[in-house]
């Protein structure tokens, strides 16, 4: 009929499937975008720590620096 | 929906699309031996498509080709995941019509089905699965 065969039903079915796959795909691929969480930097959180560990060395530094001033 | 979605997501993976990237060198590897590969009763049908030996290795050989350089330089290049795509959809079709065509000829010259049928109906449909994968990592990758 219309001289389409068999195997050009299969073609066609198959682009069909691979089209909806296609969209199914990129649907989930948004929503996963979405919900995933931001990425976490561990070097700008060992940065951060460092800073926070030199801030309390610091502070140590002038508590240590008033006790001994007060001796004098 | 649901059940589809998850059939999908559960199954798509990038070693399916290896394998049949890889099973399509092989294929036109085979194919471009020498001796007529294809002169068997169940690929009798590929000759009313126009389908002989060297168009086939040639389709077979350059789409695995560029299906293996597309996965192997994945995630450094921003276009890889629609070539992977492509690849997958004429992946499809190729394994569909060969599917198809395999069934015919077996059917119409041996009155069985060949057991080639049920292999590349499987990779017709890996495929499929392979086109879910790479869309999800396009879109994905994009943020």
């Amino acid at each position: 009929m219309l001289g389409i065969t068999v195997a050009d039903s299969v073609l066609v079915g198959t682009l069909i499937l691979a089209v909806l796959a296609a969209v199914q795909g990129k649907k989930d691929g948004a929503a996963a975008a979405k919900a995933t969480p931001p990425a976490v930097s561990g070097a700008a959180e060992l940065v951060e720590a460092l800073e926070e560990v030199t801030e309390v060395l610091r502070g140590i530094r002038r508590a240590l620096v008033e006790i001994s001033e007060r001796r004098r | 929906m649901d059940t589809t979605r998850e059939l999908l997501r559960h199954n798509a993976d990038r070693s399916i699309e290896w394998f049949s990237a890889l099973a399509m060198l092989v294929l036109a590897t085979i194919l471009v031996m020498p001796g007529d590969t294809m002169a068997g009763p169940s690929f009798r049908e590929f000759d009313h498509y126009g389908l002989n030996e060297a168009r086939l290795a040639a389709a077979l050989g350059i789409v695995g080709a560029v299906r293996v350089v597309a996965l192997w330089i994945n995630g450094r290049w921003p276009r890889g995941p629609m070539l992977r795509i492509g690849g997958s959809v004429i992946g499809a079709m190729i394994w569909g019509q060969i599917a198809w065509l395999i069934t015919l000829g077996a059917l119409l010259n041996n009155g069985t089905i060949s057991t080639d049928t049920g292999i590349y109906t499987l990779l017709a449909i890996g495929e499929i699965l392979s086109i879910y994968k790479a869309a999800f990592d396009a879109r994905y990758e994009r943020g």
